[in-house]
């Protein structure tokens, strides 16, 4: 089984694992980080000196971290909490159809609470225009949440600019970085970032570990979702879990350490393999051709039933959509928003590459991928949309 | 997710095709599903027949197994095609029960067009 689900999830780095598992046996790193007692402060050093660590590597402060379950759970804490607790200086929020569900249902959640939310249409290559986002800002705007980068399509968004509109509006930006950290430089400050979700699974760390930014200077509380304790400021209780919390810094930290050089590797391969695949008549991009993180392939096939193609590649661990919806039959809706029919949508690939892709596992998948399709177009009673012959 | 039944038609459809003669087909392309049949006649019996599917690899499958199942019997076989029987047989989830409906309407289309016109070849 040839792995090219990256976006989906990342092996765990073995660098990564060690740390974990010193900590899970270690001692001296067992104790609850919110103790008073010796073992506990000892804990609570190595967890503040993470957070020192990973907040550091966005421009942030160690105090502006929160360590969450994970983006998912840092995507509610920022919207929710943040709209709940500004909810007397107005109740509307934007936000774009192509979000992750986090981000979706975070905003369909509030809706059932009286907000508002304006849902965005980006182009067809997937790209946000930063004055859509400034129109869509009313004087009961409270919180913009955009994606820096699209789960599916790999499309980047121009969050600096939208940052710079939300900053001189006096509303709070939310950026949903799951996808990016490690692969696209981020600088709160420099974007105009005030709240930002992380995840280490997406970057070669353990699942079930997060973090979330709040400036200090521009948001200093959210409404908690959860209750039970005064840990992480009383924003999200809960005992850390020391060895997720120093798994995800040394993820983190490696990723950060191989910006210069890991994503333009894995483009290449990208690129190597969109090469390849655009060979096959009546194949279409999905995204950006050149707005685009490095590690994500969408494409949509004609005439070709979206089963059928993961199915004839089941040597091969792919995507036909957001992972965390592929059970369902229903098309996708960041594909469709793009303007794709039912068919094309449901007839797409994603393709995510990372660390451990070589080029003669793009080879082989590019082999694959042409011989299913071929093969399905002779079973199907279509063959090849019309004037592709 | 599939039986090994499934995989097998699947990889290696030996009826995929289409003929001239009696045909069939139902199910469209913006619902996800297409199945077509085509079928010839000799001596009373059924001596050729094809598929060609645009679906999942349930619906593949089941017109693969269509197929053999209905070879060699009267065309009024393809009126009596039992889906319940090619489910169980290729162990298709029962959300999928619909493309197997297809399929049979495909077939009874066939069986319509080949009333039509009673074309055995070897008259």
């Amino acid at each position: 089984m040839i792995y090219l689900d990256y976006a989906a999830t990342t092996p765990v780095d073995e660098r990564v694992a060690e740390v974990m598992s010193r900590c899970l046996v270690s001692p001296e790193l067992f104790a609850n980080s919110a103790s008073s007692h010796a073992p506990g402060r000892r804990v609570n050093q190595a967890i503040e000196s993470a957070r020192e660590q990973v907040a550091g590597m966005i421009n942030a402060a160690a105090r502006e971290l929160i360590w969450t379950s994970g983006a998912t759970e840092s995507d509610n804490l920022a919207i929710i909490g943040a709209a709940r607790f500004r909810s007397n200086r107005g109740r509307h929020l934007v936000t774009s159809v192509t979000e992750h569900k986090a981000v979706l249902d975070s905003c369909h959640a509030l809706e059932k609470e009286g907000f508002d939310v304006s849902f965005l249409h980006p182009d067809e290559f997937g790209v946000l225009a930063p004055e859509d986002v400034s129109a869509a800002i009313t004087e009961a705007t409270t919180v913009v949440s955009i994606m820096h980068v699209n789960n599916e399509t790999g499309v980047i968004q121009d969050i600096r600019a939208i940052g710079e509109i939300c900053r001189s509006r006096d509303v709070l930006f939310h950026v949903d970085a799951a996808q990016s950290f490690g692969r696209l430089p981020i600088d709160v400050r420099a974007d105009h970032i005030d709240m930002l979700s992380l995840s280490a699974h997406k970057t070669y760390g353990p699942k079930g570990a997060g973090a979330l930014f709040l400036d200090a200077r521009r948001i200093g509380r959210v409404a908690p979702l959860l209750h039970g304790g005064g840990h992480e400021r009383g924003l999200r209780p809960g005992t850390l879990p020391t060895h997720q919390v120093l798994g995800m810094s040394k993820a983190l930290e490696i990723a950060q350490r191989n910006l210069a050089g890991e994503p333009p590797r894995i483009a290449a391969l990208r690129d190597h393999l969109w090469q390849r695949i655009s060979t096959i008549p009546a194949v279409q991009l999905n995204g950006h051709e050149a707005r685009r993180s490095c590690h994500i392939l969408n494409v949509s096939v004609a005439g070709v039933e979206g089963e059928s193609l993961l199915y004839g590649m089941r040597d091969f661990a792919l995507s036909s959509g957001s992972a965390c919806i592929s059970d369902a039959a229903e098309p996708s809706y960041v594909l469709k928003s793009l303007g794709r029919s039912d068919q094309l949508a449901q007839g797409s690939v994603r393709f995510s590459l990372g660390r451990f892709t070589t080029r003669a596992e793009v080879d082989q998948a590019a082999d694959a991928f042409a011989a299913t399709v071929a093969r399905l177009r002779d079973l199907s009673p279509y063959g090849l949309p019309d004037g592709m012959d | 997710m599939y039986s090994r039944a499934v995989e097998q038609a699947f990889e290696h459809p030996a009826h995929a095709g289409k003929l001239s003669g009696a045909c069939g087909a139902a199910g469209s392309r913006e619902t996800g599903t297409r199945v077509e049949f085509s079928m010839q006649v000799a001596s009373g019996r059924i001596s050729r027949m094809c598929f060609q599917a645009y679906g999942c690899p349930h619906t593949i499958a089941a017109c693969e197994l269509a197929v053999e199942s209905l070879l060699g019997h009267p065309p009024e076989a393809l009126g009596c095609w039992d889906p319940g029987g090619a489910a169980e047989r290729l162990k298709i989830p029962v959300e999928k029960t619909g493309k197997l409906l297809l399929i049979q309407d495909a077939l009874r289309n066939c069986l319509q067009d080949w009333d039509t016109t009673e074309l055995d070849v070897t008259e």
